[in-house]
């Protein structure tokens, strides 16, 4: 053996001490794809999740005259305050839910999620990552880089995040689950068009082998090699992606041309090409997980005015995920549709006051409600909040005793669905059982 | 210096008064008090990644100090470079307006970027330094007498050029294989069939965009 | 003879030879500190200097740790903390009594003008108060809320449109504005000297080659008056009144203040004066109002590099422009306090700061447009203002853009960082400024890991169950902002806004505060005999103290030194500070507070350290 093959095995000996995939013995490749949605600012959650329409408590509910209803397609007046919706499952629903209440069956909606945390950057870390941050900063990787570690690793970009807040957090997770963070989706593609002029692509492949050798070297001569070994393969990926139509496809402009389904004009602007993007990525599969951001939520003053409205786009953008899912085929699996086998999971970083505030706005509060559609998960209601209020209510036996729900159990429930052992990853958090199918 | 002196000291040693044959005991003294030296025991920490604040303004340097804008017009053309807004965001900075923060590891995309924008910068450097071939001392990138069908050993003295401007030491101090790497890199690509420059032309603009691309440039 | 010889020979091996090369390593500490301490790598030029005999690096260091580039990689470690930027849709601060808005009306030869007027401007003519200065009837045109006007328009006789109107110079186009005949008119030349910058359509007209040499304006914003009689109509209005034919608005009723003050002399630079008197107009060119239209002024966006360096930038409407100048005050103010080595506590205690043409007039004219609103109906109706505009340097032209300069005193109430108008946006409300100080000078978040919120009608957070955790440490924190107004920088002086106003109480004949009374105190604490100023409750005598009194207690407090050295250090060495730096910290925090507060020694201290050199992890063959 050459020693530059022992060292190899050394490294990847190295390597292997990291969290590697617990699939990795498995004979079949994982072939789930994710989605999760990050709704910036706070969402009102009294509008579509938990909806409240009498004033009771602490609770002033939306009416016509504190909101803008024209335009609401699910608000169905009732004594000045709107309808609550029902689902066969036992939902109840507000009309922020927009163009979802046609799949309601198929949602699955937490309720009661206990927070602690009224911090806009706390509360996210909270609820993507399922623990608190500690003088600053996060303690664990979020669920996206936990699915793109166990899953993503034979993708070509296991995890992006278009202003998703993804955190790839300390050594032991494989560097290939490092999530693309990008604002904008033209910032992926444009990066990967190269002139036809002068290098070309076998240029660029020898300068790729070159550079790949090098980083190896490097990581060989280093007490710590992960950067240079994440470099080595992140210069070995760049290959396929310069090479191929990749640019073309997913162009912010091309995507919007391709699905015309989604909103591109209302208050999210362009930043629901993210969705889109999502979708076509997961469709040639290139990626295992999508995040994404649409934010504004957090309405404090008199733009709560707008807030069930903005909850209609952000559903009817999933919703309109769905749908696309439904109708496009699995790329690896015969006969099977995408929506069999992709997950969604929106969240936001807490919800908003029951009671409105003098600027006629809703302020942070320590509650919560998350949104998964998934087949592995049961649809339907879970958890809940008390009715005058609205804050969680202990409602789930848990091994430490009855509590509320809280997002690390949600997220530990999410990992467990797929077979991942959230104990890996993750300090906090049940498998709820009763929430999967 | 030191070798004389090593060899004038064994001279003397050799050839000076000799020393009794017996030495006798005497007391023994007890050696004077050291200082004492704190073992550093602190974590050898891995390398940071360069901020690309610091990348931006090397960039601009690399360009001749241009302006961004100014840097944009000298780039673009035959879809070379596209505008600064596509990039900023995937080379990791952050941005306060929407509290999007600082990315501070490698991602493809962020090597994507930084491949596009080096082969910019490599190929309209050797457009202004080598094609034009203005004074030495009015090169940034190529600040050499480009060689004529190089060898190893005329290679070496450009390419150590272009190791310090882009890496920042001598290339002698690099792993063993480097200049051959790139000398073999720059054969590989002077071999094929020259484009819009010269074989020659179009080897150095690759072993430019190698370095500007290369971990050691993204580490310190 | 021959022992001493040896001696010197050997003596001579054991000189270091000054021919010798320096060590991979030595190259990649330089490497790290020219990327650290001046903002990229070495040149190859400074590359050959380090390799030269006699390489002093302890005066190199010196050098780095005095200029620009150290400066800004310090501040860059703040910044990244604070985020003191403002997503672009974010509407805050529009004035009608600032903004200039725009129509259309066409002149006798039927040519279309522009005209800019301002929402709610008191008018000679009753039919004209409070909205443009034609009615409908004049022009065949109603304006809007917003966009342009609507109707077929008619041709305005010359006659009118020289009694109602008349063409100013503004200070957006014109340099010399103040003089009798302005010539110094804007053009392509202004981004080199002044690093100011219109777009096109702002000083041509649509032809592209006819240069735009006036603005026409409604005549009673051309007034220059710096006060104005109070004026008192006698109009009651009330909510269903019909509206007078050709108005979209109600005419103005007379405020609480008109009423009691009619007749008197109000400075134009107040609300007041704005609401009240015919005579406050916007002053020479314009000065003390910005134009709404066109979106010319061309505003830096990304400018990770400065400024001078944007690799971003767009036409903007004025009022946007202008906030790219709050966060650059931010980023002047940081700069100047690492770049002189000045006390590190000033980022929260000073009351300097540092503002350029732009900041001057928002601080003369524009800021205390935000007082009083309701606050009128207590009594205040002249702003208190953190930044006191008579300390603003009047020899700054608004167009002054790359002209910075020290104001070494805003005022009493100033506080650093804490009041300045990005920082109170940023963070809108009490609580949320209050964490942004806790979380970056104290190293410390808010969470309540095993808090159990039950359900409780305890309106004192400081003791509900679950909630206490938390807000015992941070009302008391947050009552120091409770004299400013949350997403506003509108200070309630003490006087007018005592911790318990007596009128404000339950004894009222509404048995609880309404109106004003509502909105500055909190019901939750109010009952026959006291009330309490929101956000006080947590600390009524912090309220009074301000933020100087959070400045105070922040910085003397035993968390801050490790805080600063905390977050230097993660900045400089790329990683997180573990418990095995714990000794290292503490002796740099040490250090740090016996030195003053001075970031330049602690900076070096780390960057000299074997943990910074070696942060190179090359394994030794």
């Amino acid at each position: 053996m050459k020693r530059r093959d022992f060292l190899g095995v050394l490294t990847g000996g190295a390597a292997s001490l990291a969290l590697g995939p617990t699939w990795a013995g498995a004979s079949t490749l994982p072939d789930e794809f994710f989605i999760f949605v990050h709704a910036g600012g706070g969402w009102d959650v009294t509008l579509w999740a938990d909806p409240r329409n009498e004033r009771r408590g602490l609770i002033d509910p939306a009416t016509a005259g504190n909101s803008e209803t024209g335009g609401l397609k699910y608000w169905k007046h009732a004594g000045g305050t709107f309808e609550i919706l029902t689902s066969k499952s036992g939902l109840q629903l507000g009309p922020g839910i927009g163009s979802l209440y046609d799949l309601r069956e198929r949602l699955t909606i937490i309720n009661g999620l206990a927070m602690n945390t009224v911090s806009h950057d706390d509360g996210t870390t909270f609820s993507t990552t399922g623990r608190h941050r500690t003088g600053g900063a996060v303690p664990e990787s979020s669920v996206d880089v936990v699915c793109a570690n166990e899953l993503g690793g034979r993708q070509l970009m296991p995890s992006v995040a278009i202003r998703f807040p993804s955190q790839f957090v300390g050594d032991r997770l494989d560097r290939r689950a490092v999530p693309l963070r990008v604002g904008s989706v033209d910032a992926i593609t444009r990066s990967f068009v190269r002139s036809a002029d002068y290098l070309q692509p076998p240029d660029r492949q020898a300068i790729t082998a070159l550079l790949t050798e090098e980083a190896r070297e490097l990581a060989r001569d280093s007490t710590h090699p992960a950067p240079f070994d994440q470099l080595a393969s992140q210069h070995q990926d760049l290959v396929p992606l310069l090479t191929g139509d990749f640019t073309k496809a997913l162009g912010a402009r091309q995507l919007q041309a391709a699905y015309p389904q989604f909103e591109y004009q209302g208050f999210q602007g362009g930043s629901t090409v993210a969705a889109a993007f999502a979708i076509e990525a997961i469709k040639r599969n290139l990626v295992r997980c999508v995040g994404f951001g649409l934010g504004g939520f957090d309405t404090h003053g008199a733009n709560q005015r707008q807030h069930a409205l903005q909850l209609q786009e952000l559903f009817g953008t999933i919703a309109a995920m769905v749908k696309l899912l439904d109708a496009t085929p699995h790329p690896t699996r015969r006969g099977a549709k995408l929506s069999e086998h992709t997950h969604i999971l929106v969240v936001s970083e807490f919800c908003r006051t029951p009671q409105l505030n003098p600027a006629g706005g809703r302020d942070h509060y320590p509650n919560n409600s998350a949104l998964v559609i998934s087949p592995r998960f049961r649809p339907g209601p879970f958890g809940a909040t008390d009715p005058d209020q609205l804050l969680p209510v202990d409602s789930v036996e848990f091994s430490d005793g009855r509590r509320a729900i809280a997002p690390p159990d949600l997220l530990a429930t999410f990992l467990g669905a797929f077979g991942i052992d959230p104990r890996r990853y993750m300090r906090d958090g049940e498998i709820v059982k009763a929430l999967l199918a | 210096m030191r070798p004389v002196a090593l060899l004038l000291a064994l001279l003397v040693a050799c050839h000076g008064d000799r020393r009794p044959a017996v030495i006798s005991p005497g007391t023994a003294q007890p050696w004077p008090a050291h200082r004492a030296v704190l073992l550093d025991q602190s974590p050898k920490a891995k390398r940071r990644a360069v901020p690309a604040e610091v990348f931006l303004r090397a960039y601009l340097g690399w360009f001749g100090d241009l302006a961004p804008y100014d840097a944009f017009l000298r780039a673009r053309g035959n879809d070379l470079f596209d505008q600064w807004s596509y990039y900023l965001a995937a080379l990791g900075l952050p941005d306060h307006h929407v509290d999007a923060p600082r990315i501070s590891q490698s991602n493809t995309v962020m090597l994507a970027t930084i491949g596009r924008l080096g082969e910019a910068l490599c190929i309209r450097s050797v457009e202004h330094d080598l094609r034009a071939n203005p004074p030495l001392d009015k090169r940034v990138i190529f600040a050499f007498e480009q060689p004529v069908q190089p060898t190893r050993e005329t290679f070496a003295p450009a390419f150590d050029i272009l190791h310090r401007t882009f890496l920042g030491y001598p290339v002698a101090l690099a792993p063993i294989p480097r200049i051959d790497r790139f000398f073999a890199l720059y054969r590989e690509v002077a071999s094929r069939q020259a484009t819009r420059l010269t074989p020659d032309e179009m080897a150095w603009a690759a072993v430019c965009t190698a370095l500007v691309q290369h971990p050691e440039a993204w580490v310190y | 003879m021959k022992w001493w010889l040896a001696c010197v020979v050997i003596g001579l091996a054991l000189v270091p030879d000054l021919g010798a090369q320096r060590a991979l390593a030595d190259y990649r500490y330089f490497r790290a500190l020219s990327i650290d301490l001046a903002g990229r790598p070495p040149t190859r030029d400074e590359i050959a200097a380090f390799e030269a005999a006699g390489f002093d690096l302890d005066a190199w260091l010196d050098a780095r740790l005095a200029s620009e580039p150290y400066a800004e990689r310090i501040r860059r470690v703040y910044t990244d903390l604070l985020r003191l930027e403002l997503p672009e849709g974010t509407a805050v601060f529009r004035p009608p009594s600032v903004l200039l808005r725009w129509t259309t009306i066409q002149d006798a030869d039927g040519k279309t003008l522009d005209l800019y007027f301002r929402e709610g401007q008191r008018r000679l003519k009753p039919e004209l108060d409070g909205q443009v200065c034609f009615t409908q009837a004049e022009t065949g045109l109603i304006v809007g809320a917003d966009g342009p006007p609507n109707g077929t328009p008619k041709r305005v006789s010359k006659r009118l449109l020289e009694e109602r109107t008349v063409v100013v110079k503004p200070w957006w186009l014109y340099a010399d504005y103040k003089t009798r005949q302005p010539r110094n008119r804007a053009d392509a030349t202004w981004v080199e000297r002044y690093g100011y910058e219109l777009v096109w359509s702002m000083f041509n007209e649509a032809d592209g080659k006819t240069p735009v040499t006036g603005v026409r304006v409604c005549r009673e914003e051309a007034q220059i008056a710096e006060t104005g009689r109070v004026v008192a109509t006698g109009r009651i209005v009330k909510k269903g009144d019909p509206l007078l034919p050709g108005r979209l608005t109600r005419l103005p009723a007379d405020t609480a203040f008109a009423k009691a003050n009619a007749g008197t002399m109000t400075s134009c630079f107040a609300q007041t004066g704005f609401e009240s008197s015919i005579e406050c107009g916007c002053g020479v060119g314009l000065e003390r109002c910005l134009p709404t239209v066109p979106a010319g002024f061309v505003m830096p966006w990304v400018t990770p590099l400065g400024v001078d360096l944007a690799f971003d930038s767009a036409p903007r409407p004025a009022i946007l422009w202008l906030r790219a100048w709050w966060s650059q005050e931010a980023i002047h103010f940081l700069d100047r306090i690492f770049r002189e080595d000045r006390d590190v506590r000033e980022i929260l205690t000073s009351p300097s700061t540092t503002v350029n043409g732009p900041l001057a007039q928002f601080y003369r004219f524009f800021a205390n447009a935000t007082c009083c609103g309701a606050a009128s109906e207590l009594g205040y109706t002249q702003a208190e203002p953190l930044f006191d505009p008579a300390k603003v340097p009047t020899s700054l032209s608004p167009h002054e853009v790359a002209t910075w300069t020290v104001v070494e005193d805003r005022g009493p109430h100033a506080a650093g960082v804490m009041t300045m108008p990005m920082f109170l946006l940023k963070y809108g409300s009490r609580r949320q400024r209050a964490h942004a100080v806790y979380s970056v000078f104290m190293c410390k978040e808010f969470v309540a890991e095993a808090a159990k919120l039950e359900p409780s009608t305890e309106p004192d957070l400081t003791k509900r169950a679950g909630c206490s955790t938390c807000h015992q440490r941070l009302e008391p924190m947050a009552a120091y902002f409770a004299r400013i107004q949350e997403s506003d920088w509108t200070y309630l002086p003490q006087p007018l806004f005592p911790v318990s106003l007596e009128r404000c109480t339950a004894a009222g004949p509404a048995g609880m505060p309404m109106g004003a009374c509502r909105t500055f105190y909190d019901p939750d604490f109010t009952d026959r005999t006291s009330t309490m100023l929101r956000g006080a409750y947590g600390a009524p005598a912090h309220a009074d103290e301000g933020p100087r009194g959070l400045a105070r207690d922040v910085t003397s407090s035993p968390e801050f030194a490790p805080c600063v050295v905390r977050n230097v250090a993660q900045s400089l060495l790329g990683r997180q500070l573990t418990a095995a730096d714990d000794t290292w910290k503490a002796a740099l925090a040490k250090a740090f507070v016996d030195g003053k507060y001075r970031m330049r020694s602690l900076v070096r201290a780390i960057v000299t350290s074997p943990r910074y050199r070696d942060a190179n992890d090359r394994k030794p063959r």
